[in-house]
């Protein structure tokens, strides 16, 4: 195992135990900050309510990541292509960067109703902009001797996207993915604060009831959530530099 | 020399905004001839290899190609092969974009990889080479469409001597073979009289040529001709000249 690997897993073990130790302690109010060991029972008491819950979550922010995905390097593709384009609507898409996704989350109940389109909706506009940004930073990052040299043998702009920028891109759609794959998870929940379902709903509804140890139950399953498809991007990451060495340079 | 021109440039002008690098440049490229431009940092050499291969246009004056065909391959200062592409897809890449039958494009690019001896190497990508080698790969994608002109633009300066000098010779050798005429930019005295059958050194300011040598050594370009009189003469004569010019 790597050494920031124990590192990581070290500080995780001695901050839980530091946690439990000053609820059992009384340094920290129990009704507030339940101890690890009481959230650890609370997720095996309702397990069958929390796997449900965090398929849904999981099932909404892939489906918004996935769409951000697809549209973001449609977009992203378009405007290396096209200024005019870029001009007209990259407006658009920093526009769902910047409003907080709550502010429109009402909205989206009332445009696609209660339940997982409005879920994933909320993922996607989320998600969108770093795909976007970072996969046209890339396309637009590549060295201006390799472009000449595409020039120089007469390449389409056909050819030099797909022989030339996308390649030399992957390093930065890389990095948005890493982003994007964390905001499509906080706007899955976002949605499903207003439109039920999954995580979020079950954080509202131990929100009203005062139980705070779902809310942190919740809680560590979305870090869990955040993680395990940080970590399946990695595993791809790594099976593709087997085959073909995009990204060189990436560090994890 | 004989040979007919391949390449002629007529009173060729070049600015960059209000700078004017290169001033009244006339330059003839003969078939098969092995041409040096010489010159410190900033002369405007690089630009002149530039316009010669279409990568920038010369505000005033022409180029006139010998036929219709612009037959030429360009060799950059690094590499710049691509990371995610192996050894014989790197060489095969003017081939594909030019949209060549496969069995040609294959064919052409083990052949190039063979002239630059590696062969054994052609499923490695760039990463797992040296910096000698990943030139060879360079070389190797330049030849791989057959050109009958060669651009050079210093693609020895970032490597060390031993290697530098390994690569000279097989350039040297593979041009006699394959009959190729190169122009080659480089600032250093040395690798012009070993490389060129003639070398123009170029002025700092407005581009002239303050030199135009013609090299005939009695003997082959090997080795030992680093050591022979006749090329630590012209290393010397060259190299006077070249202080004389940009003391």
């Amino acid at each position: 195992m790597k050494r920031w690997n124990q590192a990581a897993i070290l500080s995780f073990i001695i901050a839980l135990g530091g946690f439990e130790i000053a609820v059992r302690g009384a340094l920290l109010p129990a009704f507030l900050f339940p101890a690890p060991s009481t959230v650890l029972k609370t997720l095996l008491d309702y397990k069958s309510e929390f796997t449900t819950a965090f398929l849904e979550t999981l099932q909404g922010a892939l489906g918004g990541l996935v769409l951000s995905i697809v549209f973001g390097l449609i977009l992203a593709i378009v405007f290396s292509l096209s200024a005019f384009l870029r001009k007209a609507i990259l407006p658009f898409a920093v526009f769902f960067q910047t409003v907080p996704i709550i502010a429109i989350a009402p909205l989206l109940v009332i445009y696609f109703g209660f339940g997982m389109p409005t879920v994933i909706a909320a993922a996607f506009i989320v998600s969108i902009f770093p795909i976007i940004a970072n996969t046209l930073l890339g396309l637009e990052g590549v060295p201006p001797a390799e472009l000449e040299l595409f020039q120089l043998y007469g390449a389409s702009a056909s050819q030099t996207l797909w022989k030339l920028k996308f390649p030399s891109a992957y390093s930065s759609i890389y990095g948005g993915l890493k982003v994007s794959i964390g905001l499509a998870i906080i706007g899955a929940i976002a949605g499903e604060f207003v439109a039920g379902g999954g995580l979020g709903a079950m954080i509202d509804a131990a929100r009203t009831q005062q139980r705070i140890d779902i809310v942190f139950a919740a809680l560590g399953l979305l870090s869990l959530m955040g993680l395990l498809c940080i970590y399946l991007l990695k595993i791809f990451h790594r099976t593709l530099q087997k085959i073909r060495p995009y990204g060189l340079n990436l560090k994890d | 020399m004989s040979s007919p021109a391949l390449l002629e440039l007529k009173n060729i002008h070049k600015k960059f905004q209000d700078r004017e690098v290169l001033k009244d440049v006339n330059l003839t490229l003969h078939a098969g001839e092995f041409l040096c431009l010489l010159g410190p940092s900033g002369c405007g050499k690089s630009t002149l290899l530039r316009l010669m291969a279409g990568l920038e246009k010369p505000t005033t004056g022409s180029l006139h190609w010998q036929g219709t065909e612009k037959n030429f391959a360009f060799v950059f200062q690094e590499p710049q092969l691509l990371a995610w592409r192996s050894v014989f897809e790197n060489t095969r890449l003017p081939l594909e974009l030019q949209r060549r039958p496969l069995h040609e494009q294959n064919e052409n690019s083990r052949e190039a990889l063979k002239k630059v001896q590696l062969g054994d190497f052609e499923n490695h990508f760039p990463h797992e080479l040296s910096g000698g080698m990943k030139m060879r790969v360079s070389i190797a994608r330049a030849l791989s469409s057959a050109p009958r002109i060669l651009f050079m633009d210093e693609p020895f300066s970032a490597l060390d001597e031993v290697t530098r000098f390994a690569l000279q010779r097989q350039l040297r050798d593979l041009c006699e073979t394959e009959k190729l005429s190169v122009v080659f930019v480089t600032h250093s005295t040395y690798e012009a009289a070993f490389l060129a059958d003639r070398i123009l050194m170029m002025n700092t300011q407005g581009g002239h040529f303050i030199l135009n040598e013609e090299i005939h050594y009695r003997q082959g370009r090997n080795e030992a001709l680093r050591s022979a009189s006749e090329y630590q003469a012209l290393v010397a004569k060259v190299s006077q000249k070249m202080q004389e010019a940009f003391r």
